[in-house]
């Protein structure tokens, strides 16, 4: 495992970069591009460059093989939540608004995005149902017919059917859920956290992981038929319980393998299971690894086996790499990297680059893209504050 | 079991409703299934099957909510309790099933019992969700507040795992439920299955009515504002006595067009239940001479009362009760209220008065109902006791506008929010709360008369439930016994 880098990944740096290269430069660097090739990474920021005070912000990062160019900032209500559509240049963004209308109902909002990958324009903003607030995750069915959302406080999923066009039908489909009974603080109701869209063929499956109920939930979003309502209905497959107290939060799939892990908070740990298709879909446990600290975020490299873990202690945050190993046992742990200051909060992988996303910014570390270890070199940083999701997405040659 | 009823059902489009046109909004924002329970059993075996099937419950007794808490509940079910509606007296307790009609309450309680319950006048409004509210009406003054007399409901509640619970909260077991579901509203901590009252007033044996007309058109600002001023002095003054606490009189403001008239309604009865000794409302109905009554008037030569006599007429209570009492016709409407502990001030009185004359299809549609309020519901104690904050009113107001056509939805909503802003604008309000009944002079809103226009205040919470602790209350005991949140609407009792 290589050292880290030392970058002083700070508000205080970053001026003083900017002070010393002058305006110029920094308007140099941070004027809109337009690239064609590589990759867009965007980070929902709540107080990030280019957005009003207290609001917040969809950065979008050219990303390239020399360099990462930011083209710019969409205004929107504190983004916490990303998912792109299968097909269609839409970005969905949850906004964790506290109200819409004066009514506890946080929103979605799809964005329509342009040639270049950057957010040109707002194409709908609804509403979740009444008392969905907290928005912790989106997702979208493989077959692009449904958008589904966490509701962390309220303790329901949504489910939104999407048009042709990628436009979400006002009225979700709501699944309200309710806890586990633990006396424990977060416990008392239900507390959706982390959805994964699944490929299953025809039917539009999510998997979706609940911090107050300590379970996993297999969920199918489907039409019903009833005229008059075409949100189409939402249900609950197959439940698996984690141990009780334990906390279900993050989630990562694999895109190779298959593998689904889930992350636990209050028992930190994380559970690794084998997506069943038959008879019905479910979900099979592998193994359970008890960790020290609870993880903040989870991503897989997209082809090596890798999951990459991060969490925060003492304020810093550590990144550990896991190797998948297949069998009853998948994972070992491949090695841990203290990270430069701040704390993550979510995490993007490439190929060839990990992305950390956290209260200071967004850190960039470079991966093997076959073994997708870290190589050491090029550690890049963003300043943009206040990172609570990011999403990297390849961009039309 | 509970009859299902689902949107393939040809009885659906007549039940997904209430009794208010504008909700469920659109098709797209209705229940998908409708569950009609006709006893505890069945509305507990319904609430499991909604609960499990992560579908968002919300329950309807009679139909009257004014906003949209019930019948906008995209794919959720509605559990209707309206054929669970028994009212009967067992074990030396009265039970009031919340499917009962206000008018059934009072037609069995006083057939089987001779007494009565101090709530509304409409026939046909629910008994779950107006008692939960508080409910008040004409004999509200004499014998406090409908949820004032209760002694203990019967409640479905869901548990933090999702298990639906069968209680019976009062004073001993439950008791911060139990206070909470004295007047905090229906919709925020389970599905209620019965009222218990250990004791009701007796019915009286008469009422006498009379009513006044006075000439709008014909009235200049000035004078109605003394016609206002006047009516809220007799409240804040002669009204506060307990002599005077049978005494109930509804003021109604209406458009003024030419010819038209603004009526007060008058209600009387002694304490013991007779009205044999009408020097009250004589007293009452003379304060008005000066304003030129088409009702009751003097003759030349005649003592005042002798002049009204004829005017006055006196039956049985109980025939006053159930006569004309129904309301609720089919149609789209918009409410509001405020309580008020003085009487008018000339800006308020000015805003009345010039929205009514400004010819707006608003104003042609809208009716202020100006309710005499306090006497026993004022008892200082029912505050801590019950889920009722206002106790010092002596006035509650009703905004009305009814229409018909969908498409004057946005023009009637409008008109109203201005005309009720217009009152609560100016010096006489607190500044940091204009638009809305704050301050020294008022006591906030009715619940029952829910308005989602005043959740565009941070303080709603506090114009419905008062400054003091009891919202901060009802949010713990929110926590305590629906901590998953499954029952809410716009207005129920959020999380702190």
């Amino acid at each position: 495992m290589s050292q880290p880098m030392e970058i002083h990944w700070t508000r205080r740096a970053f001026v003083a970069a900017a002070g010393a290269a002058g305006l110029s430069s920094l308007a140099s660097r941070y004027a809109p591009a337009s690239r064609a090739a590589g990759a867009r990474l965007y980070a929902a920021a709540s107080d990030g460059l280019g957005a009003l005070p207290g609001s917040g912000a969809v950065h979008s990062i050219a990303v390239e093989d020399h360099r990462c160019v930011l083209l710019g900032a969409f205004a929107c209500e504190r983004p916490t939540a990303f998912a792109m559509h299968p097909t269609l240049p839409v970005l969905y963004v949850a906004n964790d608004c506290a109200t819409w209308q004066n009514r506890p109902r946080a929103t979605v909002e799809a964005l329509a995005l342009a040639p270049d990958g950057t957010p040109s324009h707002s194409l709908a903003r609804l509403p979740l149902a009444l008392s969905a607030l907290a928005p912790r995750s989106l997702a979208i069915s493989a077959d692009g017919r449904y958008l589904l959302v966490s509701a962390f406080e309220g303790g329901a999923w949504n489910s939104f059917s999407l048009d042709g066009n990628g436009i979400p039908a006002p009225n979700p489909a709501a699944l309200k859920e309710v806890g586990s009974g633990s006396r424990l603080p977060g416990q008392s109701a239900a507390h959706p956290h982390s959805l994964v869209a699944v490929d299953s063929g025809d039917s539009s499956l999510f998997v979706g992981s609940d911090y107050g109920a300590d379970r996993l939930s297999l969920l199918e979003a489907y039409a019903d038929g009833v005229p008059g309502y075409e949100s189409g209905l939402l249900a609950i497959r197959r439940r698996h319980q984690l141990p009780a107290a334990s906390g279900a939060m993050h989630l990562a799939l694999d895109p190779q393998s298959g593998l689904l892990v889930a992350s636990s908070q209050l028992r930190p740990a994380l559970h690794t299971f084998r997506i069943a298709r038959e008879p019905g879909p479910a979900l099979a446990p592998l193994q359970s690894l008890p960790l020290e600290f609870a993880p903040s975020a989870l991503a897989f490299h997209p082809r090596a086996g890798i999951l990459y873990v991060t969490h925060i202690a003492a304020g810093r945050t550590t990144l550990t790499l896991w190797q998948m190993a297949g069998g009853s046992r998948p994972f070992y742990r491949l090695g841990e990297q203290a990270l430069p200051a701040g704390t993550a909060t979510s995490l993007a992988v490439q190929a060839d680059q990990l992305w950390v996303g956290g209260s200071a910014g967004i850190l960039g570390l470079a991966l093997d893209p076959e073994t997708g270890r870290l190589t050491g070199s090029r550690m890049r940083s963003f300043y943009v504050p206040g990172v609570a999701a990011l999403l990297v997405h390849p961009t039309p040659a | 079991m509970a009859v299902l009823i689902n949107r393939q059902d040809p009885r659906f489009e007549a039940l997904k409703k209430g009794h208010n046109m504008r909700f469920p909004g659109d098709s797209s924002q209705a229940a998908n299934r409708l569950l009609l329970c006709a006893s505890p059993a069945e509305a507990e075996e319904a609430l499991k099957a909604v609960v499990g099937a992560g579908l968002r419950p919300t329950v309807r007794s009679g139909g009257h909510c004014y906003e949209d808490f019930v019948a906008n509940n995209p794919g959720g079910a509605i559990l209707d309790l309206s054929l669970w509606n028994r009212v009967d007296h067992d074990g030396g307790v009265y039970r009031v099933a919340p499917g009962a009609m206000l008018g059934e309450v009072y037609t069995s309680l006083y057939k089987r019992c001779a007494v009565t319950l101090p709530a509304g006048t409409c026939y046909n409004v629910g008994a779950g969700g107006h008692i939960s509210g508080g409910g008040y009406g004409l004999l509200s003054r004499l014998h406090g507040l409908t949820s004032d007399w209760l002694t203990g409901v019967d409640i479905l509640t869901v548990e933090a795992n999702g298990r639906v619970v069968a209680r019976h909260v009062d004073r001993r077991h439950g008791a911060d439920l139990f206070r909470a579901l004295r007047g905090a509203g229906g919709g925020s901590f389970g599905v209620i299955t019965d009222f218990h009252f250990a004791s009701l007033p007796p019915a009286p044996r008469e009422v006498a009515e009379a009513s006044l007309t006075f000439p709008w058109d014909s009235l200049t600002e000035d004078q109605f504002a003394q016609l206002l001023a006047s009516f809220g002095d007799y409240w804040a003054t002669r009204g506060r006595d307990p002599e005077t606490w049978g005494l109930f009189v509804i003021f109604v403001v209406g458009p003024r067009t030419p010819n038209g008239h603004l009526a007060m309604y008058t209600q009387f009865c002694q304490p013991d239940g007779a009205a044999t000794d009408q020097s009250v409302l004589y007293e009452f109905l003379d304060r008005f001479q000066q304003f030129n009554p088409s009702g009751p008037r003097r003759a030349t030569g005649k003592s005042a009362a002798e002049a009204q006599q004829h005017a006055v007429t006196v039956r049985p209570w109980f025939d006053a009760t159930i006569a004309g009492g129904a309301s609720g016709d089919f149609i789209r409407a918009k409410y509001k209220s405020a309580y008020m502990k003085q009487t008018f001030v000339p800006a308020e009185a000015q805003a009345i008065y010039r929205f009514f004359s400004n010819g707006s299809r608003a104003a042609q549609s809208s009716v202020l109902s100006i309710d005499s309020y306090g006497g026993a519901i004022n008892r200082p104690h029912l505050a801590a006791e019950t889920a009722i904050s206002q106790r010092d009113s002596i006035m509650k107001l009703q905004w009305q506008c009814y229409w018909r056509d969908e498409a004057e939805d946005a023009e009637h909503l409008r008109g109203m929010d201005e005309f009720f802003t217009s009152v609560y604008s100016g010096s006489h309000v607190d500044a940091s709360h204009q638009g809305t009944p704050w301050g020294d002079r008022y006591e906030g809103c009715y619940l029952n008369y829910a308005d989602c226009d005043m959740l565009r205040y941070p303080w709603w919470p506090q114009l419905f439930h008062g400054r003091g602790d009891l919202y901060p209350f009802l949010q713990r005991t929110k926590a305590q016994y629906d901590p998953n949140n499954i029952f809410h609407h716009a207005m129920s009792v959020r999380s702190a």
